[in-house]
Parts: C-alpha cells; structure tokens; sequence
C-alpha cells in the first residue's frame, strides 16, 4: 500500500465498526488487556482490523489499524513507548510502501491525547479517520 | 579533541554514558526508564522497576511490562503463536538469564543484589531487542509450512493448544493428530492437510480418513474432529473431502477460517 492508497482509505466514508469492542485479560500477555481484529467495513473492499491494547498498570492506551496481507498502516499511542522527537504519545502513519513492514516508523507527536479520557480519545481516532462506531467500547477506564 | 589512541582515553570519554534517559512512575507506582536501546523501528526500550513483597519476601522486579509482546503484537506476530517461535523465544530469555512469562520479559533481584541493577537493565533490554527481531524472521519467511500457519491461527483465539497429542487407536497403537483444542465447551481435535501436488492429495487425504477411522471409539465421541486443508493450493479433490466428512468436519483455510473459529471456540 502507498501513501495514496492510504490517503483513500483514510478520507473515505462511511468506514464503519459494526462489532462491540470489548477489552479483554489475554492468558498469553498478562499486562494488557486487549480487543483483537475488529473489522472495519469500507466500500474498498480492503480487510482493514482494528487492534487496541490498554496496559492498565501505566495506563497506556494503542489503537493499532492494520490491512490483511499488508501490516499496519496507522498506529495511535497515548504514553506508550518514546518514538524519537514525537515523545510518548504519538500517531504513526503510513508514508512509504516499506513502512507496514518496519512497523510504521514515522511518529507525529499527539500529546494532547494524553489529557484526555480514554473515551474521547477514541472518539478522536474515529474522527480523525472516518470511522463510524455503532456499537459499544467496554474496559477502557 | 584529540582522537583517542589508549583505552584510558576511550573508557573516559565514554564516562559519562548513562543507562537511564528518562525517568518517571507510572501510575502502578513502577518506575519507568527510558533506555538508550531502541527496538526496530526505532522506539526506545522502556525497562521498569517494580519493588515487591509478598510471601517469598522482597525483591525488585525488572521488566518490558510486556511491551515488547505489544511490539509485535502491532506486526500480528505472537510470540508464543509457534512452538518454533516460543523455542526461540525461551532460547533467548536462557541464554541470557532473562525469565519469559505470559507476555512478560523480566528479572528478579533481591534486595542484596541491587549492585546488580545495572547488569539486569541491560540483560533485558537485549531479550527486548533480540525478542523483537522475531519480526525480521516473519518477513523472510516462506508464505510458510501449512501446519505452523495452523498453528499460528489456533493460538490467536486464546484456546488450549496441544500439539503432536496422540491418543489411543483401535488396532494397538497410538494415533498422532496435529492439534488437540480446548473450546469453551467442546474439545476438538484438528488435523491439517496441505500439498502443492494433485498426485499426493488422495494419498494425504487417505491418510487423514484412516487417522480418523482408527481413533478409539471414546476418543472420537468424547472429541469434535476437524479436518483443515490448504484452500489456496486447489489440489484436494471433491470426493476425498466428502469421504472425511463421514468423520470429520471439514474447512477450508484460510477460505473458511471464520467458521472454523466458531468451530473450535464452541
């Protein structure tokens, strides 16, 4: 996928998550409670999943957007690991086709995401990309 | 400056160095401390300090907080999706002195052996690093053994996964099955059927109906048996399909992963 493709997908509309998310314990990684492949429908026909992880303990929040057969294409993180300059809290984006690979090495600081609570946030990320949530968003604190 | 030419030179001029960029506490009340390690895009490592006490006394837990799961869990790469990939894993927390668990990647010291804070930040900031150079092995990688890319799937549902179980057959001896699955309710036992050959499809899918056919009586009733074959390969005729479903249910992978997920988490 390139910075077109990705600029499509991003500005379309009626991009929507018709499923409940649902933060859950995983038996594999005790530290984060987590909502796996959510399906995000478009009118691309591309298999874009959602993937939010929470870490209680920090808190540090990711929602991580990822297209089947290609990796992640766009990542937010609020106070999770320092990227560069962009510093905890930070969205990744998709610039070049190599970048899902190289688990989006490009970072925008964000940090007024850190101010805010975890349901706005979310609400923020479906703004920013497009994205209608019709159902519910259970676990975030 | 002059360049260095001794090693007294080079050890000062290196002095200075530090292990902790940054620091701060998070709200568990665990320090947090930025290294100067990065994974592979680049994000630094985080190391944090827990100070326990519980029944086996103090000590002081030094940890990713599982962050480097988090890492490749964003690459959809799952470090305990494999038994390869948890050997390589647990090849690297020994070689090390590192403990792996549950996600986790950490130390443990007691309170006599904090002049050891230093060595044990650095031992798990490289299992950090070398755990997340899992992700290079997933780009150089074949499209992958079809058993494994099984596997990989069955451990993303969050299931008990036995691998190579085997169980008592009707003629005396004991019956190999790739994966016995542990579902809310129902345990199923999962064979897995790949070839890039036409000529070898009747001859794997015969062997599966035998598998099946010669699990012992109580076996087969006790589990649901799933019979998953490569669905890209097009190589699996019609009537070895149908002659395992007098046995077995039968999915096509990846095609009908959807329903062989609501099949095994039954």
């Amino acid at each position: 996928m390139n910075r077109a493709e990705f600029d499509a997908l991003r500005q379309l509309a009626g991009k929507t998550i018709a499923v409940p998310i649902t933060l859950s314990a995983s038996r594999n990684h005790e530290k984060s409670m987590v909502a796996l492949d959510i399906p995000v429908e478009n009118s691309m026909g591309v298999e874009l999943i959602l993937d939010v992880t929470f870490k209680p303990e920090v808190p540090a929040l990711t929602f991580n957007f990822s297209v089947k057969g290609v990796g992640p294409i766009c990542r937010v993180d609020i106070n999770g690991t320092i990227h560069g300059n962009a510093g905890r809290t930070h969205k990744h984006e998709l610039q070049n086709e190599t970048d899902p690979r190289n688990n989006l090495p490009f970072a925008l600081a964000r940090a007024e995401l850190m101010a805010m609570p975890a349901n706005n946030a979310w609400t923020w990320v479906c703004q920013q990309a497009n994205i209608n949530h019709t159902s519910t968003f259970r676990g975030l604190p | 400056m002059p360049m260095p030419r001794e090693c007294p030179e080079v050890q000062r001029l290196v002095a200075g160095f530090s292990l902790v960029k940054g620091c701060d506490r998070i709200g568990s009340g665990a320090l947090r401390i930025a290294t100067p390690f990065t994974y592979p895009d680049t994000s630094n490592v985080d190391i944090f300090i827990e100070n326990v006490e519980d029944l086996t006394g103090p000590r002081v837990i030094v940890s990713d907080l599982g962050q480097t799961t988090d890492f490749l869990l964003n690459l959809k790469l799952a470090p305990w999706g494999t038994r390869k990939r948890k050997q390589v894993v647990g090849d690297i927390c020994a070689s090390l002195g590192v403990q792996s668990q549950r996600g986790v990647l950490s130390v443990e010291l007691s309170p006599h052996e904090l002049n050891r804070l230093s060595d044990a930040i650095v031992r798990v900031s490289q299992a950090c690093i070398r755990v997340a150079d899992l992700c290079f092995t997933k780009r150089l990688s074949a499209p992958g053994v079809f058993k494994e890319e099984v596997e990989e799937f069955l451990s993303g549902k969050d299931l008990e996964i036995e691998a190579d179980a085997t169980f008592p057959g009707i003629y005396g001896r004991q019956i190999e099955i790739d994966f016995a699955v542990r579902g809310r309710t129902v345990s199923s036992l999962v064979q897995s059927m790949s070839t890039a050959y036409p000529s070898a499809s009747h001859q794997l899918a015969v062997e599966t109906f035998t598998k099946w056919h010669d699990l012992a009586p109580e076996v087969r009733h006790q589990h649901q048996l799933i019979t998953i074959y490569n669905s890209d390969l097009r190589v699996f005729r019609d009537d070895d399909l149908t002659r395992l479903r007098e046995y077995s249910a039968v999915f096509g992978f990846p095609v009908e992963e959807e329903l062989l997920a609501a099949a095994i988490a039954a």
